[in-house]
């Protein structure tokens, strides 16, 4: 009994001390200035982080009110975490999108109207007017932009010219010419690094769906993916791979390694290309002559080069309690200063008026070059829609069940279709 | 009152069964809110119609559960499901079996080698699967580097993207975490065998394929069901191995119920379906514990 009564009392004691130090948040330090919290995945990659961090100290510097908490995730992560944090009732103040992820946070409802703390003449006058529409969801300014251009082809031209292609090929044809005088020249150079491998990168293929004249949905938003033209994109993908053009298994992580080491032709990138080639490659600015920009060919002469939209927009969340001051920080990140300084450092294109005129951004060859890019870009078809990822990741699979030999083009495009209908339709 | 709580510190009036009962009481309680709670939301919200982003919208009865059923696509999960499992489990057992039977000679360096053996199943399981991935990389891998100078491959095979080599990679890196959990199970079973009966089979002239069928595997029975039963469980719910290494492709065909329910409920944001097909998985791993239990009971009596 003896034994019994001080077990008891050491279990009441435990339990009573866990208690209490589990009460205890970590403590602190009283403060002045108050802390926002900033989400996103380009403070996690190598190349932009640095930029991030510059971005945060040198608003910190300029004003007394606030501190700025870097909040972060792999990109392929990010938008997960986001929400299930919102869903948590623990949204940090403001993020990085994806601009395709809008749709899904606007359908959360989490989003806060950005005219409430700006005003709506002010954005108007500072932003480039498209820019700012693509932040605009049901009717409210939800978003600001922060970078837009599209995602485009990049060429080695050194590789080019050894293999004897004395320029950009602009046709199918002549892009096929390419990719095998390529092999021919050095069979351990991937030809093009097309983008097969799962995940949200096999997006990439619609560009040539769009390329062979093929939609996902029509005017009226009917799925009519299944029709001759995708059945041809399919086939000519799935020919690239039986001619050792293209590879399984590439991710864009993957292509950009073996571009920085010289073992690419041709792959798909957004403008920021620039600043993660030179980085990954190790040579830095004298990476540049190893890459150009490229238009994507086309089926026939006159056709229009195809390209997907891409860009990067900055959100507050309703569940923040410190907008005025995150306001601020989002006008900063945004302004033509800062956003000419990212300009320099990655190559992502500002989105003020201001900076369309500025030198740096009409002299740079590579931005000029991806404006004629941009110029022809088309939004991805699933941006409208909430579950925009698991619509890629079908339309990604069906593509990869092509490639792997599972399913022939005919049967992939109609379980694309059914697939999509059915995914929309719930 | 308080004589009463007075008693109950001084554990008067309660019996040993009593107050250990009392004692396990908070953990339980505490184990019940972190388990329970969780397992019955997750059953209900298969019966709705529920998405991450917009929350419960309407009861939808068993509809999801007739969907899955008869959807190729699930028959797929399924059928990837079992050879995943099937996989994972028999070669994790047979390698582990293999090293228990030499790791259990008297060899120089046996204690050594027990400890080496253990590290795949230390080595944290992300560490792991981004390991198997950079030895399976198509273009980087020591795989591919290896069969090319032994001449035994023309180009690099992609492991992890081609619709065969694919499930063999997972299952290959999956029993490579999982060996030593059975090699040390199996390992104390085989060190349970009395050594006089082997010495006297070996005097009575048996060999050792008779030893081990006659006397080493009727002793280890038990042990060899319950690793198995048990492997083949943590196999049925394994997620991280074929997320990083694969993402269940090329094509779906690594995608098993663990990357389904996680496709589903975080890409689709349906938690709806996911919790639909949650509960069917724990249905199927329900009848592997009752077999086990069932089962379980009559091996362990013939064994003794």
């Amino acid at each position: 009994m003896f034994t019994k009564r001080k077990i008891t009392l050491s279990l009441i004691l435990v339990l009573t001390l866990t208690l209490v130090l589990g009460s205890f948040s970590t403590v602190a330090v009283a403060q002045d200035k108050e802390e926002i919290v900033w989400a996103g995945w380009s403070g996690e990659e190598e190349s932009s982080a640095p930029s991030i961090e510059w971005m945060m100290s040198s608003w910190e510097e300029k004003q007394d009110k606030a501190e700025v908490k870097w909040q972060g995730w792999p990109w392929s992560e990010a938008q997960r975490q986001m929400i299930l944090r919102i869903k948590g009732g623990n949204a940090p103040d403001l993020a990085q999108l994806d601009v395709s992820w809008l749709s899904a946070f606007t359908e959360l409802g989490a989003l806060a109207d950005l005219n409430n703390v700006f005003d709506e003449e002010y954005l108007q006058d500072k932003y480039v007017d498209s820019m700012l529409k693509a932040g605009r969801m049901n009717g409210k300014q939800v978003a600001l932009p922060w970078t837009l251009a599209s995602i485009g082809m990049i060429a080695n031209p050194v590789i080019l010219e050894k293999a004897g292609i004395s320029q950009l090929p602009t046709t199918i044809d002549q892009f096929k010419k390419a990719c095998e005088k390529i092999k021919e020249y050095d069979s351990d150079i991937i030809p093009y690094a097309a983008m097969t491998k799962r995940g949200a990168t096999l997006k990439d293929f619609q560009a040539w769906l769009w390329t062979f004249g093929g939609r996902i949905f029509d005017d009226e938003g009917n799925v009519v993916i299944n029709s001759d033209a995708t059945i041809n994109a399919l086939e000519w993908y799935k020919e690239m791979l039986e001619k050792g053009y293209i590879e399984t298994g590439m991710s864009r992580f993957d292509a950009r390694e073996l571009f920085a080491n010289e073992k690419v032709g041709f792959y798909d990138d957004a403008i920021l290309a620039k600043g993660i080639l030179r980085s990954k490659s190790g040579m830095g600015k004298d990476f540049d002559k190893y890459m150009t920009p490229m238009l994507r060919p086309v089926l026939e002469y006159g056709d229009k080069p195809q390209s997907m939209l891409w860009g990067h927009m900055l959100v507050m969340f309703k569940q923040s309690d410190k907008k005025e001051v995150t306001a601020d920080f989002m006008d900063y990140v945004t302004s033509t200063e800062v956003g000419l300084q990212y300009f320099e450092n990655l190559g992502l294109p500002p989105v003020t008026e201001e900076a369309q005129t500025a030198k740096a951004l009409t002299s740079d060859p590579w931005a000029k070059s991806w404006s004629q890019i941009t110029k022809y870009g088309s939004p991805n078809e699933f941006w409208p829609y909430p579950d925009y990822a698991q619509l890629n990741t079908i339309f990604g699979e069906e593509v990869q069940s092509v490639l792997v030999g599972k399913k022939s083009p005919e049967k992939a495009a109609e379980a694309m279709e059914k697939r999509i209908k059915s995914q929309i339709e719930g | 009152m308080f004589k009463n709580v007075s008693k109950l510190i001084r554990g008067e009036g309660l019996s040993d069964a009593q107050f250990g009962v009392l004692l396990v009481l908070p953990a339980l309680s505490i184990l019940a809110t972190i388990i329970l709670y969780p397992l019955l939301n997750s059953v209900i919200l298969g019966f709705f119609d529920a998405s991450l982003l917009s929350g419960r919208e309407g009861w939808v009865g068993i509809q999801q559960f007739v969907e899955l059923l008869q959807s190729p696509r699930f028959h797929e999960t399924l059928i990837n499901t079992v050879i995943f499992v099937g996989g994972a489990t028999l070669l994790s057992f047979v390698l582990g079996f293999a090293l228990a039977l030499v790791l259990n000679q008297n060899l120089r360096g046996r204690g050594f080698l027990r400890g080496s053996f253990i590290l795949p199943w230390i080595t944290p399981g992300v560490v792991a699967s981004f390991l198997w991935m950079w030895i399976f990389h198509q273009h980087y891998g020591v795989v591919n580097s290896v069969l090319s100078q032994l001449g035994i491959i023309d180009g690099p095979i992609a492991w992890l993207s081609s619709s065969g080599w694919a499930m063999v990679s997972v299952i290959i890196a999956k029993s490579w975490k999982s060996f030593p959990w059975f090699m040390v199970l199996l390992l104390a079973g085989l060190q349970t065998i009395p050594d006089q009966e082997i010495e006297a089979a070996r005097i009575d002239g048996a060999g050792k394929i008779q030893i081990f069928r006659y006397i080493i595997i009727p002793h280890i029975r038990f042990i060899i069901f319950v690793v198995t039963l048990l492997g083949a469980i943590w196999n049925f719910q394994h997620f991280q191995i074929i997320w990083i290494m694969t993402e269940g492709g090329p094509a779906h065909t690594t995608t098993t119920l663990a990357i389904e329910v996680y496709q589903t409920a975080f890409q689709a944001w349906d938690l709806g379906k996911a919790g639909a097909i949650g509960l069917i998985w724990m249905v199927i791993l329900t009848i592997f514990i009752l077999v086990y239990l069932r089962l379980s009971g009559g091996v362990e009596d013939v064994s003794a």
